[in-house]
């Protein structure tokens, strides 16, 4: 996704009204794509480049379980929030989603889980290009001398990059204290 | 929260500190010494090598017997039995330092079970070992996400690492992390810190 389009959300459920009520409150802010069963979302997953999908958890043939097992085994790079009728038990986390959305969601609490959830997608990357960046600092700085870093352009540019990625990672931090968000961090660093 | 090593301010609820070095015994001295509580904190200890008993015993001798008592333990070696004077109901085992969802999760356990007393001291025995398991990266991403749960759960997180085991290059990505750096070293009579990048190293007492 790059900053200039809008996000893609694939929204399945069986249910055709909520699916309805789902795609007029996003449509205005995001692509939205509709699926009514796990089949026809997987299929959708592997053929599009999804952003975050809102999957229902109890689903008439693939269920919701059994649709993010799926996502999982094949890496798919799209962000999952189930939408289940009970609040889930954090052991579940094990399942690999990561946020849920508690039925019936209001606009404000399904509008807010997507944008932490896109959010949460650019965090990992800037984690990860944060510390690409530092290895490569710690490389250079072994190799040349002061004098030649301070007249390097390279390097410059280099630290300064680092100082608005840290800004950046800085303030993500406090994200960290919801239990799901650190948990499914957690969770795709040790998936890798 | 204030901490007896010589150089290092009162930490903010959230802090975390990186205890460096390439000396083991030093690392740990330093370590045990900045989880011992002054006023009342709850105390963790998360244990990836499998030394368990030489640290509790370690730090029962520094903290007393009763601080032992209450001392949280979440141990990845997988162990059978618990060291003397370890309230099982506080301690929780899981199998290797490489499960890091098993240990995200006993960390969590262990806030929801202090949920009333916010302010604890962590300490991360060690952060070097983690690199007979995981790659740099991956080492250094974990790092960086449960550095942000400390720093939004108001603990102070205490971390050792051992710089011979980690490699210079893996050393320099992880201090960014933190908010101090205490190198570690042995001096020609004790064990000697500085803080903060000073030039002059300081005995560490007792």
């Amino acid at each position: 996704m790059s900053d200039s389009e809008a996000a893609i959300v694939l929204i399945v459920d069986d249910e055709k009204d909520v699916l309805e009520v789902f795609r007029r409150w996003l449509e205005e802010e995001y692509e939205v794509h509709t699926a009514t069963d796990g089949a026809e979302a997987l299929a959708h997953l592997e053929e599009n480049d999804v952003d975050v999908v809102l999957l229902d958890r109890r689903m008439p043939g693939l269920t919701g379980d059994e649709v993010l097992e799926r996502i999982n085994e094949l890496g798919l790079d799209c962000k999952v929030a189930m939408v289940t009728a009970v609040e889930p038990d954090l052991d579940i986390i094990q399942m690999g989603f990561d946020a849920y959305v508690v039925k019936p969601p209001s606009y404000e609490g399904l509008r807010n889980t997507i944008e932490d959830l896109l959010e949460r997608r650019q965090y990992s990357e800037h984690r990860q290009e944060y510390w690409s960046l530092l290895s490569k600092r710690a490389v250079l700085e072994s190799e040349a001398s002061a004098t030649e870093l301070a007249q390097s352009e390279e390097y410059q540019e280099l630290l300064k990059r680092i100082e608005m990625l840290a800004i950046k990672l800085g303030e993500a931090r406090d994200h960290m204290g919801d239990d799901v968000t650190f948990l499914s961090t957690i969770q795709d660093i040790e998936g890798g | 929260m204030s901490f007896a090593v010589t150089g290092l301010d009162d930490l903010e609820p959230g802090a975390n500190v990186l205890v460096l070095g390439s000396s083991a015994e030093g690392l740990r001295a330093v370590g045990l010494r900045l989880l011992v509580s002054d006023g009342g904190e709850q105390a963790l200890l998360i244990e990836t090598a499998t030394d368990l008993e030489a640290v509790v015993e370690e730090y029962g001798r520094m903290a007393g017997e009763k601080a032992l008592g209450t001392l949280s333990v979440i141990d990845c070696t997988g162990r059978e039995d618990l060291p003397p004077g370890i309230d099982s109901e506080l301690a929780t085992v899981i199998d290797s330092p490489s499960s890091l969802t098993d240990l995200g999760m006993a960390f969590v356990a262990y806030g929801d079970k202090h949920a009333d007393a916010t302010e604890s001291r962590v300490l991360f025995d060690a952060v070097s070992d983690l690199f007979d398991h995981l790659d740099d990266e991956r080492i250094f991403e974990f790092v960086e996400a449960f550095v942000g749960r400390i720093h939004a759960s108001g603990h102070v997180g205490i971390w050792l690492l051992d710089s011979d085991r980690a490699g210079e290059h893996a050393v320099s990505p992880l201090r960014e992390l933190f908010e101090e750096v205490i190198e570690v070293r042995e001096g020609s009579a004790s064990t000697e810190t500085r803080v903060g990048g000073d030039e002059d190293w300081t005995p560490l007492d007792g």
